[in-house]
């Protein structure tokens, strides 16, 4: 019997809740620098988790906490998230701070003001997922 | 010439002695004064980052007193120093900064607090103290710096380069205007100056 394919969509644009997971201490102080393209997600977006809880998003990082977000106010700033996975999505259109600085902090800023500590952790809690 | 006595460090205008509030940093703070207080003093109380007193040219011998007692600029430079050589040693650091980032951000950072916060020993040129909230240093993911201050709708954000081919610059933002400027000690200070000014 062949199993069901998945069919993710195109873009979230309602009110999926985003996971940010705060994989640095520093990131619970200053939650901007959460939201700063890093190097290896200049190809495919900032890394969010949906479509689980927050429990979920964790248990694949070592992690300080999470902070979460709604997918329409993302889309409001000229962003969109395109889930690549049945519980992963990559916010795209932001900018890396190599390639236009202001743009990425005012991004990262408005991100981070939007986005709510779902957990924060006063130490770091290891990864439950390989 | 005015000269800008280090009143609040030490209660010295008023001649006795005042108590140290405590910091988020844990650092001691002058307390505020109102100008009942002291006749001598002016205080920008809607700002509680930056006390700042006008008098009279004060005697040599007072300055260096207030420098000798309890003089809390240097410790805010030493702590931010220790910040940065901590990240080396961070377990949490994904990627330890890069030789050339911390340099960089030490040079810089260390010159524009110093020019802030150092005053001068030659007799009557002491500048205004002030008390600058206390930033993160955290590192990207390339082992550049990134070092954020935050104070009221106000935000100052020095990014160092892990290499030099790597963008260095110093981003502020306020009430919706942003701009980012090359990474020097002077467009550093200025803009820190900026952050705890109304």
């Amino acid at each position: 019997m062949n199993a069901t394919p998945i069919v993710l969509p195109a873009t979230l644009k309602n009110e999926e809740v985003l996971f940010r997971v705060l994989t640095r201490s520093k990131w619970r102080e200053a939650p901007l620098l959460a939201f700063l393209l890093e190097e290896h997600e200049r190809e495919t977006g900032l890394s969010v988790a949906f479509n689980c809880t927050s429990e979920e998003a964790e248990a694949e990082f070592d992690s300080y906490g999470v902070r979460s977000l709604i997918a329409n106010q993302v889309v409001k700033l000229g962003l969109k998230v395109v889930p690549d996975e049945p519980t992963h999505a990559n916010i795209q259109n932001l900018p890396h701070k190599e390639d236009n600085e202001v743009e990425a902090m005012r991004i990262a800023e408005e991100l981070s003001q939007l986005s709510v500590a779902v957990r924060i952790r006063d130490k770091r809690q290891a990864k439950t997922q390989p | 010439m005015v000269a800008w006595p280090l009143v609040d460090l030490t209660g010295n205008m008023t001649n006795k002695e005042e108590p140290l509030l405590d910091t988020p940093s844990g650092e001691n703070r002058a307390i505020l004064k109102t100008p009942k207080e002291t006749q001598t003093g002016i205080v920008f109380e809607e700002n509680p980052f930056i006390v700042l007193a006008r008098n009279e040219r004060p005697a040599p011998q007072k300055i260096r007193e207030t420098q000798r007692t309890r003089s809390i600029t240097p410790t805010q430079t030493s702590v931010l120093e220790k910040e940065l050589d901590s990240l080396f040693a961070e377990d949490d650091t994904e990627v330890a900064p890069t030789s050339y980032a911390h340099l960089l951000a030490r040079l810089n950072l260390v010159s524009a607090y110093n020019s802030i916060f150092v005053v001068s020993r030659t007799e009557g040129e002491a500048r205004p103290s002030v008390y600058l909230p206390p930033p993160v240093v955290s590192t990207d993911d390339v082992g550049g710096i990134i070092v954020v201050w935050s104070h009221s709708d106000k935000s100052v954000i020095a990014n160092f380069g892990a290499r030099p081919e790597r963008k260095s610059f110093v981003y502020s933002s306020y009430r919706g205007e942003r701009e980012a400027i090359p990474m020097n000690e002077l467009n550093l200070r200025n803009k820190l100056i900026w952050l705890i000014t109304q």
